[in-house]
């Protein structure tokens, strides 16, 4: 009995195999097509075209190539290119996924969309919105084993600024976070033909709708309360001078009286002196008090040059200031849900900063070339 | 007292060996007079090649040869056994049984005329190998002394290490041809007597014509015996078994083959090395996870790796994937039979090694890393990292020798599960190991017991190697588990 019922059990178990396993998956690793990155733009004949940036293994070097098919949706466009690319699409490995800017006023959630739903795709990858044509992105030949989807995705996961790697996985919680406003990097190409990731647009209703670069990058950031390492560069009689900022503590409050919103930010903020054109005498406490309160000035001024910004031209909460609300009184947001974006338009933002200077560097005095120069 | 079954005449005696022995050449025989005795006839009788003549010279037939008279009424056979013979052992015989048994170990028979016994005179002397240290159980540091064919010689090595009168050794024969002797070792006092009990009446219950090789009883009474895992452990040095007897196991020493049984057997000991005991602790803890995690890549590695390249390439990371797909363009098999050919191709070398004379075992090795390496890379015919997954799997199995064979066995099931099924196929075929593994017992003790256990106080011996002073206690299957006669702090 024992045997049998032994027996039994390892006879449901061999069933059970072909029926929840996937023989039928199997594939030879040399018939697939590697993908390492998608490009979508606007079709010529149809809504879309997708180019695909795919690794080329026939050679010593890894080298890539780049195969385009036209669709009314992106997955459309993916089916289309196995007549291209001679074999099986394989997605898991696709790093990036570009958007131009006017694929994406076609509807961004083609791409998401598909990525979202596709078992092979990961949620993990990079999504990119593109000035131009995206696909013009993986027509420059990359240097010899590399790929450019690849090299792009290093760049912004090592990139100065954090807000430049957004996964597919992350903006969808974007999208479906209450009070969050969807926003995604912006990629182009520099001057010597180089991908470059240095401004941000943000969606609304799916579609671009501002943009933000430079400076405005950091206080984003500062706004968002993300806690990353930031530069900035401050002017001023003298000469300039870079820091790098490290949110130490932020806080945000707000409150609604009289039927509108106001918002409170209070940062303070660790600086670390990284270069500086002028003397500067990190032990002369008073030199030190002036940098600190022109740093606070110059940071004051930004955000709040973005917050008007965000309330004047794009009219959106950029910052997600609305899901602090609904997660700290739910209640009172879902009461102004439909009408936060014009209480927000019209919130009162004041912010108060205060910076403390960490870090001079190795050398504490500015030396010049034959002479010291005079500490202010 | 029993009815002898020879003839108060030595020539009839004589007579009756030979129409035992019709057609062998190798029996001798030779008639001598008792010394002053003139009608007293005395024969011997041996098997040429087992008798050291020198001693059958000079304890034998010189002081027969010199026998005093013997007074009348007095037995010649009494004056022979006091007299006539200057030999340390003799053994005095009835039946034709003992006959056989004792004329093929080595004994000269003596029959003396006036007499139906017969004396069995220990002249053994056959040619035996010297003691060696055992080729497949070598050791860094420790003893290197290994058993030999001939099982008193073994026994012996056991005793000069046990130096207890509660270490017991039980004679018994088996095989109705053979008529092989051997040897039951054990501790009274540490030994388990219902272990004990199941090992002597499957022992009684073998009624197989032939025993040459401890393996044959290692078949014939094992539990488990499809199962490819060992359920009776084996060795050639005598220290281990010393050491396993202590443990409160039980040895068995069988004439004609240097390897002696040790049971019960577990899963944790085939993970052991004699070098574990006689090395620094924090070394033998290290060889020891090693090898535990060698027996694991040996057999997962190319299940895991054929499962990840066809069924889940996105869990390789895509500098490797590229690599892979490039060092597959080409190949024109399928990844199953090139790893199925190339682990085939490994275990054949392997064997031709084995048996290859020394002198061209160089030129084979050469020829083998040449043609399974350098040329099939090449030519496309395989891909070089299969060619690296199946060195892992066979140089992981030669660090685990004693589980080595179970291991390549399992791994081609485990590979075509992969190759069927992904890592779900893998998953299932490693559970159902570990169901059979865990189903197993030996001689009543399961099989994995240890292995299983929580708990830092049963890894001692296990996982790792504690320092001696914390290995306080036996095996729980000993009937004594305490190692120390008194606690100590």
């Amino acid at each position: 009995m024992r045997r049998l019922h032994r027996g039994a059990l390892l006879l449901a178990l061999a069933l059970l195999l072909p029926l929840l396993g996937g023989c039928l998956d199997s594939h030879e690793i040399e018939t697939l097509a590697i993908v390492s990155g998608l490009a979508v733009d606007r079709g010529e004949e149809k809504t879309f075209r997708v180019t695909a940036e795919l690794i080329s293994s026939k050679n010593e070097q890894t080298s890539s190539l780049s195969v385009s098919a036209e669709g009314d949706t992106v997955y459309d466009c993916i089916r289309s290119l196995v007549s291209p690319a001679g074999k099986t699409l394989y997605l898991s490995h696709c790093k990036v996924g570009i958007l131009s800017l006017d694929a994406a006023e076609e509807g961004l959630p083609s791409l998401v969309d598909w990525a979202n739903r596709d078992t092979e795709g990961r949620l993990t990858m990079s999504l990119l919105l593109a000035e131009g044509r995206a696909a013009d992105l993986f027509a420059e030949q990359p240097e010899a084993g590399t790929a450019v989807a690849f090299n792009i995705a290093d760049s912004l996961n090592t990139g100065p600024s954090s807000v430049a790697n957004l996964s597919i996985h992350n903006f969808i919680d974007l999208g479906v976070d209450v009070g969050k406003t969807p926003y995604a990097p912006v990629i182009s190409l520099s001057e010597d033909g180089a991908p470059e990731v240095k401004k941000l647009s943000f969606l609304k209703e799916n579609v671009p709708a501002g943009l933000l670069s430079g400076e405005e990058l950091l206080y984003f950031s500062l706004l968002r309360r993300d806690g990353g390492r930031r530069t900035l560069t401050v002017k001023n009689d003298r000469g300039a001078y870079t820091v790098e900022l490290k949110p130490e503590r932020s806080d945000f409050q707000f409150s609604h009286e009289d039927g509108g919103l106001q918002f409170r930010f209070d940062y303070q903020l660790g600086a670390e002196l990284v270069d500086i054109s002028y003397p500067f005498d990190p032990h002369d406490e008073d030199a030190v008090a002036r940098m600190e309160v022109e740093i606070e000035c110059v940071v004051k001024n930004g955000l709040k040059a973005l917050a008007a910004r965000s309330q004047s031209e794009f009219q959106l909460d950029i910052a997600g200031l609305g899901s602090v609300i609904y997660r700290k009184e739910p209640a009172f947001f879902e009461s102004v849900r439909e009408r936060y974006s014009e209480l927000y338009r019209n919130a009162a933002f004041s912010f108060d900063t205060r910076v403390t200077l960490r870090g001079t560097g190795v050398s504490g005095v500015t030396v010049f070339a034959g002479e010291r120069g005079e500490a202010n | 007292m029993q009815k002898s079954e020879f003839h108060k005449s030595a020539a009839r005696n004589i007579r009756m060996v030979q129409d035992l022995f019709e057609g062998d050449a190798t029996l001798k025989v030779r008639t001598l007079r008792a010394g002053e005795n003139p009608g007293c006839t005395c024969a011997l009788l041996f098997l040429d090649g087992l008798v050291n003549v020198t001693v059958l010279n000079d304890a034998v037939l010189q002081p027969l040869s010199k026998l005093p008279k013997v007074q009348p009424g007095r037995s010649m056979m009494d004056a022979v056994k006091e007299s006539g013979l200057f030999i340390s052992f003799y053994n005095e015989i009835t039946t034709l049984d003992e006959l056989k048994s004792e004329i093929m170990l080595g004994s000269t028979l003596l029959f003396v005329d006036g007499s139906d016994s017969c004396l069995a005179v220990d002249t053994k002397g056959w040619s035996a190998r010297a003691i060696s240290e055992p080729e497949s159980e070598r050791v860094l540091r420790g003893p290197r002394e290994g058993f030999v064919e001939t099982m008193m010689v073994n026994v012996s090595m056991i005793r000069r290490r046990l130096a207890t009168t509660d270490l017991k050794f039980e004679l018994q024969k088996l095989g109705r041809v053979t008529r092989t002797n051997l040897c039951i070792c054990y501790i009274k006092g540490l030994v388990e007597p219902g272990v004990l009990r199941e090992l002597k009446r499957r022992l009684g219950r073998v009624s197989y014509d032939s025993v040459v090789d401890s393996n044959y009883i290692n078949e014939l009474i094992r539990d488990n015996p499809r199962s490819p895992f060992r359920t009776i452990n084996t060795t050639e040095r005598p220290d281990v078994v010393a050491a396993k007897l202590l443990e409160g196991r039980i040895a068995v020493v069988v004439d004609g083959s240097p390897v002696v049984l040790t049971l019960p057997c577990l899963y944790s000991e085939l993970m052991q090395s004699p070098d574990d005991y006689y090395l620094n602790y924090y070394y033998a803890s290290f060889g020891r996870l090693m090898r535990m995690f060698s027996a694991f890549l040996c057999y997962s590695v190319p299940a895991i790796y054929l499962a990840l390249i066809t069924f889940h390439q996105e869990l390789i990371p895509t500098p490797l994937l590229i690599s892979i797909a490039k060092a597959r363009e080409g190949v024109p098999l399928p990844s199953v039979l090139e790893a199925l050919i190339l682990l085939l191709a490994f275990d054949l070398l392997r064997e031709t090694g084995v048996r290859t004379p020394a002198s061209i075992g160089q030129a084979l090795s050469i020829v083998g890393a040449l043609v399974l390496g350098q040329s099939a890379v090449e030519a496309r015919f395989v891909s070089a990292p299969m060619i690296i997954v199946v060195a892992i799997s066979g140089v992981t199995s030669l660090i685990v020798p004693r589980i080595s064979g179970a291991l390549d066995l399992i791994k081609y099931p485990l590979l075509i599960l992969s190759s069927l099924f992904g890592l779900y196929g893998y998953a299932a075929g490693f559970i159902t190991v570990l169901a059979i593994l865990y189903s197993m017992n030996s001689f009543g003790v399961p099989y994995m017991a240890y292995s299983s256990m929580l708990g830092v106080k049963y890894w001692q011996d296990i996982y790792l190697r504690a320092p001696w002073p914390k290995i306080k206690r036996r095996p729980f299957f000993s009937r004594n588990r305490d190692r120390y006669e008194k606690e100590v702090d």
